[in-house]
């Protein structure tokens, strides 16, 4: 599958993938994030959709499941039940509830679900610091 | 859920978004989508307006025990009149004034402008002397009126895009998104630092700090030598050019490199760019307005784009980017360094035109600009002013060289700030703290880098108590006694129809524009005068190649080059630069602090940016903590980051951190008197573990 790569070296903490991230689903919260580093340096922060994925070993109702075809870890608001387990799992903290109603996990699809169909935050990067890469 | 369209109020790009609001709290804000301006995409600031709220909702005056209680609105403003009034009886008129800002709507600053400037008859400039005022007078003296010639969308027109002394990755990330829609162009940075922007342009011209005009006069010359100039453009359109062709002769390809850094060979490559591009535009910030020369160096860029005929025509133009979201409605309407709508204080139509839309004597209008921002500093220094009224911006933090400030607070009787927060910098030593609305509660108008205005609508509904800007001016105004004056005021609508009327018969007319045109839609450029019709939605100045100039002609400016000012020793050997690091932290940080997302990805401490090679050298290590130590006698600790973008005697330091601009000096332009913030010889030493 397409991953999302990141290229810390050019990572400048300008968050236009942050912006991009929350334009391309509509929404008042990011599924990704910056942060700095014990010393000092830029830390995107984005679901890897992982192998063994932790979110969906946890997940109670089946909501958090992994795409054998795609390779995404996809997430069904409907089937679940906010039971934060998967937010508590999550080795890389990059999952986190909705801000208005608390209840919706905010969860990386790559933009599957969207417009732009393919990851808005790595179509715009200004550093190509994120690039969509065959793993 | 309502979802209401207003106008982002951070930088001059003045981008639309869409703010869905239930409850009167906003749950999310969108792009708006196909904007003329934004496309459907901002920055992370808009998309974090809804964290601007009002620290409070009543006053704070200071007790005789220093502490600050609440107190009410007329209590406020009744102290404001009394202390104000007094000092000015004790010392005179002049002993009162006030620093404002281009974050406030063209409404708010048209009446403050009303009410300080010709009610109380003081001085009163705005901050944006600190970053515009150079490009303003630029205008002024080469297009005879302060006019920004380009739409944003000449970026996707130009086949050869020149940055100068500007890095829109960071500073105006839509802007940047115009440059790289713009499959074709060769994009070529020009700047000292290797800038975000330099990385991602096709060819970085990495000049030496402040040698910018050198390099334009060389162009220049090299050009007219070679002939490539466009003759019949420079004969029909312009004046002085033989003058300025005798000017630059001198600034030969021989003394470049020394010079500039540039080697002939790289100078003449640059001009061959430009004479073998058919569209070619030239774009500039701070990196030329906050210089020593600046108004100079900005009309060297100038004169490049007419010699060449790289101006009003698409994908053209000398183009200064702008920085506040409402510099233009500042410029134009604050009444602070023209008369209302660009018209002079000396010239008695205009005066008689202003005062007959005011209903008011004429003799009452101020008869020339302000003192500057730097100069009102002084005077407090110097004991001359001792009341001062702050407006939404943060002078004991963004002044250059702001110990001045500080010090300047101990030498006032009456400091009053009016701010959304009470805890800035410069509101944390005030005697009177009068408590604003963010920009999501207001109603107004802000003009756009490429002279659009846009409206600003209140998507939320006001909390009882809460006054505006605008409101706040009017009580204060009433509370000085100004009645019927006050009545043609009433609300942000009533002033937009003055401001109309000021613009009447002016470059910027905008007698044609009806409030209702800028609600909801992509806003409207100026000019549109009475009777235009909108048929085209982003169009550019000068397409008829007349200017505003009395004799119609662009002139040609130029003089000598200056020496720097305030030249490396051998005590102070570095040289300090200072610019914007971060898309999502904004200036002094009083509106961003409050942005997780932002916080997150900011780094907390003042910090400089020092060559790799260079901390090997003191043997400085990365994050180790260093003291910066500047000529003007101040000092500074500062974080050390180690990085191959700056050179190795050159550091580079945020502006988002109160120590840094107590490094910058008090040097200013000539003409402009904007500081001169990018060039500070310094000293750094490790702080011993």
């Amino acid at each position: 599958m397409k991953r999302i790569k990141i290229d810390r070296d050019k990572c400048i903490g300008c968050l236009t993938c942050t912006t991009a991230c929350i334009i391309s689903h509509g929404s008042a919260d990011n599924r990704s994030r910056v942060v700095i580093d014990s010393y000092g340096k830029y830390a995107p922060i984005f679901c890897r959709h992982c192998e063994k994925p932790e979110c969906v070993y946890t997940c109670m109702t089946g909501a958090m499941k992994k795409n054998q075809d795609t390779g995404i870890v996809e997430y069904d608001k409907d089937h679940c039940a906010n039971c934060f387990m998967c937010i508590m799992a999550c080795p890389y903290g990059v999952l986190k509830p909705d801000s208005v109603e608390h209840k919706v996990i905010m969860k990386c699809d790559m933009c599957q679900g969207t417009e732009s169909g393919s990851p808005s935050c790595v179509k715009k990067c200004p550093m190509n610091a994120i690039t969509l890469e065959e793993v | 859920m309502e979802v209401k369209q207003s106008t982002c109020n951070y930088c001059s790009i003045g981008c639309n978004l869409d703010f869905y609001v239930e409850d009167n709290k906003i749950r999310k804000i969108i792009p708006t989508k196909n904007h003329t301006v934004n496309k459907g995409f901002c920055c992370i600031k808009g998309l974090q307006l809804n964290r601007q709220e009002s620290s409070r909702r009543l006053p704070l005056l200071r007790g005789e025990d220093g502490v600050m209680r609440e107190v009410s609105w007329d209590k406020a403003f009744e102290t404001f009149s009394s202390r104000m009034k007094e000092i000015q009886n004790k010392y005179g008129k002049e002993s009162v004034a006030y620093l404002s800002t281009a974050q406030i709507t063209t409404e708010e600053l048209a009446l403050l402008g009303f009410v300080g400037r010709t009610y109380m008859g003081i001085n009163g400039d705005g901050n944006t002397r600190l970053c515009m005022a150079t490009a303003a007078v630029a205008h002024n003296q080469s297009f005879g009126y302060d006019s920004p010639p380009y739409a944003l969308k000449d970026l996707e027109l130009s086949d050869t895009i020149i940055f100068i002394g500007a890095n829109p990755i960071v500073t105006h990330p839509v802007l940047w998104e115009y440059a790289v829609r713009n499959k074709d162009a060769k994009i070529i940075s020009i700047d000292p630092r290797k800038s975000e922007t330099t990385i991602k342009s096709d060819i970085w011209i990495d000049i030496k700090p402040k040698s910018d005009i050198r390099l334009f006069y060389t162009l220049a010359n090299v050009l007219i030598e070679k002939n490539w100039i466009d003759k019949e453009y420079i004969e029909k359109y312009s004046e002085d050019f033989q003058e300025f062709k005798e000017h630059v002769n001198k600034y030969t390809l021989d003394g470049v490199e020394e010079k500039t850094g540039i080697s002939k060979k790289r100078v003449l490559e640059l001009a061959e760019i430009i004479h073998k591009g058919k569209k070619v535009s030239f774009w500039w910030t701070m990196g030329v307005n906050q210089g020593y020369q600046a108004v100079r160096t900005a009309q060297s860029i100038i004169n490049l784009a007419v010699m060449t005929g790289n101006i009003g025509r698409e994908g053209t133009g000398a183009n200064s980017i702008t920085g506040q979201c409402n510099a233009m409605g500042s410029r134009l309407y604050s009444n602070t360094t023209c008369l209302y709508g660009g018209r002079n204080y000396n010239n008695l139509e205009d005066r008689k035109e202003v005062a007959n839309i005011l209903d008011i004597d004429e003799s009452i209008l101020p008869t020339k600009p302000t003192i500057s921002y730097g100069e009102i500093i002084d005077r407090i220094n110097s004991g001359e002013i001792k009341g001062l009224w702050v407006i939404a911006t943060n002078p004991r933090h963004s002044s250059s060289d702001n110990m001045k400030f500080a010090k300047a607070i101990n030498n006032l009787e009456f400091l009053v700030v009016q701010d959304l927060y009470d805890d800035t910098d410069t509101a944390q030593h005030c005697d009177l703290f009068l408590p604003s609305v963010p920009g999501t509660k207001k109603q107004g108008t802000l003009i756009n880098t490429e002279r659009r205005l846009s409206a600003v609508t209140p998507v939320l509904e006001r909390e009882e108590g809460e006054l505006s800007d605008y409101e706040i001016f009017l009580g204060i105004g009433k509370a000085l006694g100004i009645e019927e004056p006050l009545e043609k005021w009433n609300t942000p609508r009533d002033a937009f129809e003055l401001i109309k009327q000021f613009s009447k018969g002016m470059p910027g007319d905008i007698t044609g524009v009806d409030y209702n045109m800028i609600v909801n839609s992509n806003g409207v450029q100026w000019p549109f005068k009475k009777g235009d019709r909108l048929i085209e939605d982003e169009r550019r100045l000068f397409e008829d190649n007349k200017y505003y100039t009395p004799s119609g002609k662009v002139k040609f400016i130029y003089e000598d080059i200056m020496e720097i000012p305030n030249p490396i020793t051998k005590e102070y050997p570095y040289v300090l630069n200072t610019g914007r690091t971060t898309v999502g932290q904004w200036h002094t940080q009083t509106r961003t602090s409050e942005i997780p997302i932002v916080e997150d990805a900011s780094i907390k401490q003042a910090h400089l940016l020092i060559n790799v090679e260079l901390a090997n050298q003191l043997g400085i290590k990365e994050s180790d903590k260093i003291i910066v130590s500047a000529i003007n006698g101040e000092k500074g600790r500062f974080i050390a980051k180690l990085s191959r973008n700056v050179k190795k005697y050159h550091l580079f330091a945020p502006i988002h951190y109160i120590e840094t601009n107590a490094l910058t000096p008090s040097i200013f332009d000539t003409y402009s008197k904007e500081p001169s913030y990018k060039y500070m010889p310094v000293n750094i030493k490790k702080v011993a573990k």
